[in-house]
Formats: C-alpha cells, sequence, structure tokens
C-alpha cells in the first residue's frame, strides 16, 4: 500500500489544479465547449443533434463536423450535474487526471516506477497539459485514450493475454471516434508498433487477427458516416492544400526564369515540391524550441501570456533525457521515439502551424524524455532536487499566475466572455421585443444563445438554417426564434426600429445613442454594448 | 594518403571552389557597405599605407565607427593590387579562405564526407561569397582547433590570436573554445607557457583599442534591451537550433545572411545530422566531446546579442555540424546522394537564377548603377545631391569611383553617432550625401539629384531647365533610383 501514495499524492495535485476554478477560469465558455455540449443535451432530451441527425458518429455544429465521442460522455455528466459549465468542462479535467495517472503506468512498463511517478508528477503540473484539461477540449480526452491504449498494447507485448490486446484497441477505437488528429496519429502509432513488433503479431497470429477484426467492425461506423456526410470536407477547411500560398511561390518562381513553360523551371518549381517542402516544414515547426519552451503557440485561446507549452527549464532535461535514450536504447524504448515522431503529423497535414492543440498528443513522449532526463540528474546527485524543486516551485507558481491572472486579462477575447451575463440579460427582456440583433463579432454566438439560455432542443431543431461555407468551411445560424446574428454597424442597425441591438462597442458611436447596459471584458474593456431602438 | 583519396578530395576541393567563385562579383547580387569599406580601406592602404582617417597601419580600423578588426582589409591588399579595386577582389580573401576550409576540415576528420558536405553547403558557400571577417574567424578558429589537437600549441596559438584580429564576434567565442580544449584534451602545461605568452601579446594592440568600442558593444548586446532576460537569451539560443534556422530559412530577420526559401543546411542532412550526432553521443570520446561542446557554444555570441536569430554570429556552428552531417552520411553513402545532388540542383537554381529578386534591395544594388550613370556628367554640374537614405553613399562614392586615398584622407568629414552606433559623412568634394527636398531644392541649378520616386516624384519633374539622366530598376522590376539633373 505504501508504495502508492505517492502516486496518489500526484493524483490529488493533478486534480486540484484541473479542476480549482473551473468554471470560471478559462473566463468565459468558447463556441466549440457550448457546441459539445448543447449537443450532448440534444442527444439526451432528443436521441439527436442539433440539426437533427439521429445519433451521429460526426456532429455537424458549425459545419466542422466535429467527433461525436465527447458529447456522448458528457450525457450523464449532464444528467448527474445539470446543463451548466462545471459539467461541460468536467470530462476533460477527469480525464487530465487519468491521463496523469496513464503516464505513470505507461512509463512504468516503459522504463522504471521511479521515473513513471516523476513523469506523472511533471505531466500534472505540466502548462501544455494543464491548459487542455482545462476546458472541454476532445484532444485531451482522445490523448488519455492513447495514452491507455499504448500502455495496454505494451503490456500485451510483455506478455500476450488477448484482453490487453482487445481492451487496448477499444481505447484506441474511442479516440478515433473523439478528436481528428487521432484519426491520424492512431494508426500511424499502430503501423509503427506492428513494424517494430512484428515478431510478437506474428507468433500471436490468432490473437492479432480477432483484434484486427474487431477494429474493421467498429470502424464501420465512421467509415460510413465518412462517406454518406459530408465530414471529410474538414481537411479540405483547413488542409494544407487549402493554403494557395505554395501555388503561388511555384508560380512566382517560374516567372523568375523568365520562361513559364521551359523544363527545368516546370521540374524545379511545381506543386508537388512546393507542397511537399510546406508539409515538411509544418512538421519541423512542432520540433522548435521557441514554440516549445518559450513563446508556444500563436492562437490566444491555446496560449499563456509570455509561456511556453513547457516550462523554460524542460529544455535542458529533454537533452539529457533524449541522450540517455539514444545511450541506452533498448527495442520497447523505441516506442517513444516512435511517439515524439509521429505527434505533429496531423497537424503537419494543416495550415496553421506549429498547432499546440493538434499537436497535443506530442505532450506523452516529451514529458515522459523530461522526466528520464530529471531522474538521471537527480540519481547522479541527490543535492539537485533541492535545487530542482526551488526553480520548479517558481516556474509553477509564476506560470498559475499567468493563467489565472493574466491570461483573462490580457486576452480577454481568448475565450467568449460576457455571453452568460448577455444571455441572462436579453431573456429576460424577451418579451419587450419582437426582435434581437446579436454582433457575430464573437465567433459563433447562436450555440452559446442556445447553451445559456437552455433552449430546447425539440424547438430548435427543425427551425433554423446552416448558413453557407466561409472560406474555412465553416457554417453559422443567422437566425433562430426572435434572435438575429449579423455584424452590427451602426449605420445598418439605426433603422431597426422596436429591436434590442447587441453590438461591439465598436460598431456603436459614442454620442447620441443610447446604450441601455453594457457588458465589460475581465480587464474593465466593454465586450458588448446593448442599444434599445 | 592513398592516390585514389588525394584525387578525391582534389575534386571536392574544385567543386568547392567552383561554387565559391562562379560569379562572384554579382552575386549575392549588390554589395554591402560593409564589403565597400572593407574593399575601399584595403585600396587605401595599398596605395598610402593608411586607412581612410589616415591612420598609418590600424589593427582596428574605425570605418563607419563600428571598429572593424582589421585582418579582411590586410587580406585584401593583394587582392586588390592583383585584380583592382572591385568587389570580386574584394571578396576574393573570403572565397579562397573559405575554399581552403575544406582541406582544413579534411584534416580535421580524415575522411571525405564532411568535406564534401562542406564544399557544397549553402551556409558555406554564402559567407564565402561575400567580404564576411566571420568567415575568415572560421577558417582561422578551424585550423588552430586543428593544430591543437596536432600538440602544435603555438601555431594554434598564432592562429587563434589572428581570430580577434579578424572578428568582433570571436572575442566571446575564442575563449570558450580555447577552454574547452584545454579541459577535453588537458596538455601539459609547460608546453603552453609560450603559446599563452604569445595569445596575450597579440592582445595588446586590441585592449589599447578597446575604449572607443564599447559603445557599440552596447548597441548590440542583449542586454542593453528590456524584457525578461532569460526568456529572451533562451529564445534566441533555441532559435539557432530549429530546424526553421538550419534547415528550411536559415537566417530569417537578416536577407543579407541568407537567400531565402533555404535553409543553412540542405534538407536530407537533417537526417545526417541526427545520425552522426548520435554516434557521437554512443562513442562518447575526446572528439564528441569537442563537437558538441563547440556546437553548444558557438551559439552563445549570437544568443546574447540583439537579434532574434543571426546567420553570421552563429557561423562556427557550421564546423561541428558539417563534421556529424559527415559521419552520418558515411553510413548512408550513395544511398542518400541522389536526395543531396537534388538538393544542391535546387539551391543552385534558387542562389543564382532566383536570389536577386528578393535580396537586391538589402544587398544594396542600385548604388553601382546609379554611380555609374551619373559619372560622364560629373564634369559639367557643380554638386550632386545624393539620397542617404539606402545608408553610407559615401563609401561607395569612393569605392565605385576608385578616389585616390590621399585625396580623400585630406578632406575626411566623418561625423560620429552620439549614441555609438554607426556615424556618418555628410559630403566629399561635389557630393552631398542628404535626404532630396525637392520643394525647396527644384530651383537650384547646376546640380544632379539622385533620389527614390519619394524624394523625386514623378508628378513634380517639371521645372524647365530639368534634364533626366536616367532611372534604376531592381531586377524584380520595382523603382529604385531616380536620377536627374538642373542645367
Amino acid at each position: 500500500m505504501k508504495k502508492y501514495i505517492p502516486i496518489l499524492l500526484i493524483l490529488c495535485l493533478a486534480t486540484v489544479l484541473r479542476i480549482w476554478n473551473i468554471t470560471s477560469s478559462p473566463s468565459g465558455l468558447n463556441a466549440d465547449e457550448a457546441a459539445l455540449g448543447y449537443n450532448a443535451y440534444s442527444l439526451m432530451l432528443t436521441g439527436r443533434d442539433e440539426h437533427g441527425h439521429p445519433w451521429p458518429v460526426n456532429l455537424e455544429s458549425f459545419g466542422d463536423f466535429k467527433p461525436a465521442g465527447y458529447a456522448y460522455i458528457l450525457i450523464p455528466f449532464i444528467k448527474v450535474f445539470g446543463f451548466t459549465e462545471f459539467a461541460v468542462r468536467l470530462p476533460s479535467v477527469i480525464f487530465g487526471v487519468l491521463g496523469v495517472l496513464g503516464i505513470y503506468l505507461l512509463t512504468k512498463e516503459l522504463i522504471n516506477w521511479q521515473t513513471g511517478q516523476l513523469a506523472a508528477l511533471l505531466l500534472a503540473v505540466s502548462p501544455w497539459h494543464l491548459h487542455f484539461s482545462r476546458g472541454a477540449w476532445e484532444v485531451n480526452v482522445s490523448t488519455t485514450l492513447i495514452v491507455l491504449g499504448m500502455w495496454l498494447l505494451i503490456k500485451w507485448l510483455k506478455d500476450p493475454k488477448l484482453h490487453y490486446l482487445l481492451i487496448s484497441n477499444l481505447y484506441f477505437l474511442i479516440s478515433i471516434y473523439t478528436y481528428q488528429s487521432s484519426r491520424v496519429i492512431v494508426p500511424l502509432l499502430g503501423l509503427g508498433i506492428f513494424i517494430l513488433f512484428f515478431k510478437n503479431f506474428r507468433v500471436n497470429y490468432k490473437q492479432s487477427l480477432l483484434s484486427a477484426l474487431l477494429l474493421v467492425l467498429l470502424l464501420l461506423p465512421l467509415s460510413l458516416s465518412l462517406i454518406t456526410t459530408d465530414a471529410k470536407s474538414r481537411l479540405s477547411g483547413v488542409g494544407l492544400l487549402a493554403d494557395s500560398g505554395p501555388t503561388e511561390r511555384a508560380k512566382e518562381l517560374r516567372i523568375q526564369h523568365g520562361d513559364l513553360k521551359s523544363i527545368p523551371s516546370k521540374l524545379l518549381h511545381n506543386r508537388p515540391v512546393q507542397y511537399g517542402l510546406r508539409f515538411i516544414q509544418n512538421y519541423l515547426d512542432h520540433f522548435d524550441g521557441n514554440f516549445l519552451f518559450v513563446n508556444g503557440d500563436v492562437i490566444e485561446r491555446s496560449k499563456v501570456p509570455e509561456m511556453g507549452l513547457f516550462y523554460l527549464t524542460d529544455f535542458i532535461f529533454i537533452i539529457i533525457g533524449a541522450m540517455y535514450l539514444i545511450r541506452n536504447s533498448s527495442f520497447i524504448n523505441r516506442i517513444i521515439w516512435l511517439w515524439l515522431l509521429v505527434a505533429p503529423v496531423a497537424s503537419a497535414m494543416t495550415f496553421q502551424t506549429p498547432h499546440a492543440l493538434r499537436a497535443f498528443n506530442m505532450v506523452i513522449p516529451m514529458i515522459i524524455i523530461i522526466s528520464l532526463g530529471m531522474y538521471q540528474v537527480i540519481k547522479y546527485k541527490k543535492l539537485f532536487v533541492v535545487l530542482i524543486v526551488a526553480i520548479y516551485a517558481f516556474q509553477i507558481s509564476d506560470y498559475l499566475y499567468k493563467y489565472h491572472v493574466r491570461y483573462p486579462k490580457e486576452y480577454p477575447a481568448a475565450w467568449e466572455y460576457g455571453f452568460k451575463e448577455l444571455v441572462a440579460y436579453t431573456e429576460s427582456v424577451k418579451d419587450k421585443y419582437p426582435k434581437i440583433w446579436v454582433t457575430d463579432k464573437y465567433d459563433q454566438p447562436y450555440i452559446l444563445f442556445l447553451f445559456y439560455s437552455k433552449y430546447d432542443p425539440r424547438k430548435f431543431q427543425g427551425n433554423h438554417t446552416l448558413s453557407f461555407r466561409d472560406k474555412f468551411n465553416f457554417s453559422t445560424v443567422r437566425d433562430y426564434d426572435k434572435y438575429h446574428f449579423e455584424s452590427a454597424p451602426w449605420d445598418k442597425v439605426r433603422n431597426q426600429h422596436s429591436a434590442l441591438i447587441v453590438a461591439a462597442p465598436e460598431d456603436i458611436p459614442e454620442l447620441g445613442v443610447d446604450v441601455i447596459k453594457t457588458i465589460n471584458f475581465p480587464n474593465g474593456l466593454p465586450a458588448f454594448k446593448i442599444v434599445s431602438n | 594518403m592513398k592516390m585514389s583519396r588525394l584525387i578525391i578530395l582534389v575534386f571536392i576541393t574544385i567543386l568547392g571552389l567552383i561554387l565559391r567563385l562562379f560569379y562572384l562579383d554579382s552575386r549575392p547580387v549588390g554589395f554591402t557597405w560593409d564589403e565597400a569599406a572593407l574593399g575601399y580601406n584595403a585600396y587605401s592602404l595599398l596605395k598610402t599605407g593608411k586607412d581612410e582617417y589616415g591612420k598609418v597601419l590600424p589593427v582596428v580600423f574605425k570605418s563607419f565607427g563600428d571598429y572593424k578588426p582589421g585582418l579582411y582589409i590586410y587580406f585584401t591588399v593583394p587582392t586588390v593590387k592583383f585584380f583592382g579595386l572591385n568587389e570580386f577582389a574584394t571578396r576574393l580573401p573570403s572565397a579562397i579562405l573559405g575554399t581552403l576550409l575544406i582541406l582544413v576540415v579534411y584534416l580535421l576528420t580524415k575522411n571525405l564526407y564532411a568535406p564534401l558536405l562542406l564544399a557544397i553547403n549553402p551556409w558555406a558557400i554564402h559567407f564565402s561569397r561575400g567580404a564576411w571577417e566571420a568567415n575568415i574567424a572560421l577558417f582561422l578558429t578551424t585550423l588552430a582547433v586543428l593544430l591543437f589537437i596536432k600538440r602544435r600549441y603555438l601555431y594554434s596559438s598564432l592562429f587563434f590570436g589572428l581570430t580577434f584580429w579578424t572578428y568582433q564576434g570571436a572575442k566571446m567565442f575564442t575563449p570558450l573554445l580555447i577552454l574547452t580544449l584545454l579541459i577535453i584534451y588537458r596538455p601539459n602545461i609547460k608546453k603552453l607557457i609560450l603559446p599563452v605568452l604569445l595569445g596575450l601579446a597579440m592582445l595588446i594592440p586590441l585592449i589599447l583599442n578597446f575604449g572607443s568600442q564599447s559603445g557599440r558593444l552596447k548597441v548590440f548586446s542583449v542586454f542593453s534591451y528590456s524584457g525578461d532576460l532569460v526568456r529572451g537569451i533562451t529564445q534566441r539560443y533555441l532559435n539557432h537550433l530549429s530546424p526553421k534556422y538550419l534547415f528550411m530559412s536559415g537566417d530569417w530577420s537578416n536577407i543579407r545572411h541568407s537567400i531565402p526559401y533555404y535553409g543553412y543546411f540542405h534538407l536530407p542532412e537533417i537526417i545526417t545530422i541526427l545520425m552522426g550526432m548520435i554516434i557521437l553521443l554512443r562513442a562518447n570520446n575526446q572528439a564528441a566531446k569537442l563537437l558538441i561542446g563547440w556546437l553548444l557554444l558557438a551559439i552563445l555570441p549570437s544568443a546574447l546579442s540583439r537579434d532574434i536569430v543571426s546567420g553570421v554570429r552563429s557561423l562556427p556552428m557550421l564546423i561541428p555540424l558539417v563534421i556529424m552531417s559527415g559521419i552520418g552520411l558515411s553510413k548512408l553513402k550513395f544511398f542518400y546522394s541522389p536526395a543531396l545532388l537534388l538538393s544542391l540542383i535546387l539551391f543552385v537554381d534558387l542562389y543564382f537564377i532566383h536570389s536577386p529578386f528578393f535580396t537586391a534591395k538589402d544587398m544594396l544594388y542600385p548604388y553601382k548603377e546609379a554611380l555609374q550613370i551619373i559619372e560622364p556628367y560629373l564634369k559639367d554640374y557643380n554638386r550632386v545631391i545624393f539620397t542617404d537614405k539606402l545608408g553610407q553613399p559615401y563609401i561607395y562614392t569612393l569605392f565605385y569611383y576608385k578616389i585616390d586615398p590621399i585625396l580623400y584622407q585630406s578632406q575626411n568629414k566623418f561625423v560620429d553617432n552620439a549614441n555609438g552606433d554607426v556615424g556618418y559623412v555628410p559630403s566629399f568634394e561635389k557630393f552631398v550625401f542628404q535626404k532630396v527636398d525637392w520643394r525647396t531644392q527644384r530651383g537650384d541649378s547646376l546640380t544632379i539629384f539622385v533620389g527614390d520616386s519619394f524624394e523625386l516624384p514623378e508628378q513634380d519633374m517639371n521645372p524647365v531647365n530639368l534634364v533626366r539622366l536616367g532611372e534604376v530598376y531592381y531586377p524584380s522590376g520595382l523603382h529604385a533610383l531616380r536620377i536627374v539633373a538642373l542645367k
């Protein structure tokens, strides 16, 4: 019993760090979280998603076809905790803690239990892992499932019992049904391990065949969904080929040859070469130390001000850990390298790189290598423990301060703050107006209105239309009930008589307008101004 | 050495030489003001034994107030004597020593893969094709390391000492590298006494000059700027190890330091370098420790400076990386050569055909053509108003007109910069170097104007005594300079 105490304490720490203040930090529920929540609510009540599709594999949502796994997982949570922000974020918190447990089990199998404990501790406080455990991020659930699947797969490689393999495959499958990137990562990881450990699979060919059969069977719904719906369009919206940059560059370089059609210029400068280079660049971007340790992602929703995805000093330990792994290579810990190399592939297939969200599963092999490096240092001289604890205590408190205090003030619009108050207000005065016009400046306002007003999904399902796709292949809903969502520049809405106008502050002139209510961001700047015409 | 080995080495060296000499005068297109200053000061030394300020045989040249260590200029004296004062002669010392570096690396590694990769390396080629003091320092440093390992400590000390006379960045890197060598190879202390004395003696002239340069150091140090210092330095350090820097785009913060769309190594070398690194880490011998130490220390001068990343200050990284790549290639051998060949073709195409379209502006391309256009008219006019928007126009005038150094030394009007940064020259003979102010100057007579299309707007080219002497365009077709005269 005694040997389990450290890991139990680590799990407690992980839970506290993940659940503390979860409803108000990050401040505001973002549109994707609201969509997952509302679709789960809709499924729970009607068995259909918001757009009326019965028991979907992918949620059409904003035309981005989110894998529906998270929404299904949410249903019992909404039943128990009600249809609230807390319930929506709780599964991610729980899977975050499970991820910490998972990395302990995995590292224990790969290396040893001491390193496993260290890995669990480091993952529990990791900025990257904490960020995506706080908030309804499907990627977090999906990554934890990959960790657990990998753990059981390694157990099977060491001790081929059928149930290890089958449960492992089940975890991988649920992961595929939960997040887009996993649809690339999981097959690649599986293929890599199949090649590395071909012998094991051949010796236990009966078990291998059985699990392959199970996989094919359980992947059928996904294949059907990809064939019959528009779900594959997601990749054409954010995929590498949606970026015309490489085509333009090939053209530019050909023009510089003077002769567009000459054979050498065609051979050297063409789309395959340029897109190939772009893919490689996207992939390599994820191994940029500046991205990992200093500045993190550029997308405000995925980053904390002045913070990397790892602690600054982690890069010292990753070097030591990598050196140790190179010098003491064993067959089983090649899995760490395999995972590290595969992790950014899905992200590299899209055109906003490096991408902390889509490449999130990188955190696992990275933390394992960091903990390995740190373990070597601690083993070398016990005195270093004091130093490391001091440095990390400082960095962790610095990070928590940045996350909970500076983040909402410096990037107030990163999370869609203000809608809760806004919806409560508009719902309370709704009866006085025939029409309520709401700005669409903040992403997908309709879903937040549905969420916060707990609008009956039965009333919504048949009575709305999705707009045409924009250039990123996103759609939105412009009208439901009394609400109309559109940008609200003053010259357009000033003649809307007897309507309630919810506008972004820059759309409303400072003087001569009857602003009846203003809703502020956490930093005190206005988010919404409400005008009654 | 076996005959066949020698033949291959000669072939590799010739390949390297061709890649460094081919179109040396015009690729990179244009000429930086530092290059012009190195060339003209060499010319000045050749004719008078003094620099542009009339100082006799200086160790450190004041130049634009940036106090250039002078060895490059001394190397350029013979090439200017043989080939005249032109771009080719100014760049030649760098190209020659860049080629000789291939042989030094052969002697260091005793295999042919690293020299081959160095011969075709984009980073090495680029800095050998311009008058870069850092490239000379790289050669001297590598040679000094070779001599140290061969236990020729006195010669080693001499060449290490010369790096201080060559390049500012060496002042930090050379001592660090010497320290690394001493720790790893632990030579007999008695044998070091004379070399140490020699090294210290070589520092004396530099120490005497130090007071005048401290302002410059302040401008370029990261410590002079606000922000979180630890994060700032870490960021700079990691930038130099990023795949983007090494394999995709080179130094992205300064166009002069690389060519667009290509890294400092050929992309396939990412595999060979990683393999080499793995092999070195497993070997863990003296050579491995030296190379890894060298790599990690070579980034420091750059990480502590103002720029976010710098291809010139971190140039010493090239040697350990190319050796690692060579070790990796020796495992993959011919299997890998098609990928490298293809990369080389892409690189050569980008370098010789495409780079002018992207780099002409930063490489100050318009000066030469503008000066050539006005040359025949000079005798007919009293004054030339030449814009200083592009920076340091005076040195180009001296360089391209081959102005007699005796004449210039006697009327040097250089103005120092109060903040320690570079200064400027306001005028020389008929030339006035300032922004063209067409509204007040359009009534002048017997004056030539050189300015861009904002200083000399097309719609205002209407005084009756105006003569249009020419226009200068960038290779991309954009307008660069307009040259007009008022009779």
